[in-house]
């Protein structure tokens, strides 16, 4: 997908996306494993017990065969669901540098998600962190993202391409206070005042 | 202990249902927030495609059973002495 396409919700009118990076793949991968292993498993046992116990058999429409199969059934469904959870938690983790912010956009199990605003003028400094043998192989590591004033720093955890997003983000962090960035749309019309126009009514 | 195959139909659909409801409620939080990239409309898709291949293949391989059968559990009798 090209950047111009990407949207996110709560994106304001002019706002564009500089930058649109998700975690590493290689996370997937663990999680890919433990879906090949799981699935391989089962039937592992099943054929060492077909193999080494001459008691057991399975025959076509015999009640331990039905119910070996309804069972596995659900033990794969589950799994199933179980690869889906990781993979939405791990797609809709999402890092975003536009030309007002910094959008951090963290997906907690299926059903919480959270989404954090840094306006670029409040950044003091970014720091680009790399450590173990597995991120410097896969190029990977952690961005903290100081603030200005009591607001938290942001943390991107195992996120690729690290140094070019430092780069980007100092670069357009020092641009934003010459910019002159206005306040979100979305602030202004919470309180319902627009303070780009003046107020009108009668006298 | 005696068992009737209904009841693990029963059991099947149960937790089968819950899990595809489950699975129906992320699919819906993945078209959401997934941004509609090509790579979550994929996986949208096949996540759909592999739960219906299962719950499929499952009923192919059990639709002509009698469900009146019983799987017969036999549990180990603690009161037996062991030589």
């Amino acid at each position: 997908m090209k950047l111009h396409q990407a949207s996110f919700p709560g994106m304001h009118q002019g706002e564009v996306i500089i930058i649109l990076q998700r975690r590493h793949w290689v996370l997937m991968v663990s999680k890919v494993l433990r879906l090949v292993v799981l699935t391989v498993v089962p039937a592992i046992v099943v054929f060492f017990f077909y193999t080494y116990n001459a008691n057991f058999t399975l025959e076509v429409g015999a009640p331990l065969t039905v119910a070996l199969t309804l069972g596995g059934s659900a033990y794969f469904l589950f799994l199933w669901l179980l690869f889906f959870q990781d993979w939405i938690d791990f797609y809709l983790d999402a890092f975003l540098l536009t030309n007002e912010r910094i959008v951090r956009i963290e997906q907690q199990g299926t059903f919480n998600r959270v989404v954090s605003h840094l306006p670029l003028d409040r950044i003091q400094d970014v720091t680009v962190e790399t450590r173990g043998i597995i991120s410097t192989l896969f190029g990977y590591g952690t961005i903290t993202v100081e603030t200005a004033g009591e607001q938290e720093n942001f943390v991107f955890r195992n996120f690729p391409n690290v140094n070019a997003i430092q780069a980007q983000i100092l670069m357009y962090a020092k641009q934003a206070p010459r910019m002159g960035i206005e306040k979100p749309a979305a602030e202004t019309s919470r309180t319902g005042v627009n303070p780009s126009k003046p107020p009108t009514g009668t006298a | 202990m005696d068992i009737p195959l209904s009841a693990f139909l029963i059991g099947y659909v149960a937790v089968t249902a819950m899990i595809i409801i489950f699975g129906l409620l992320s699919l819906s939080q993945a078209l959401r927030f997934g941004m509609r990239t090509a790579v979550s409309q994929t996986m949208n898709v096949l996540f759909v495609i592999v739960t219906l291949i299962i719950v499929v293949a499952t009923w192919f391989a059990v639709w002509n059973v009698d469900w009146g059968t019983t799987f017969t559990i036999s549990l180990p009798s603690f009161s037996e002495k062991v030589p």
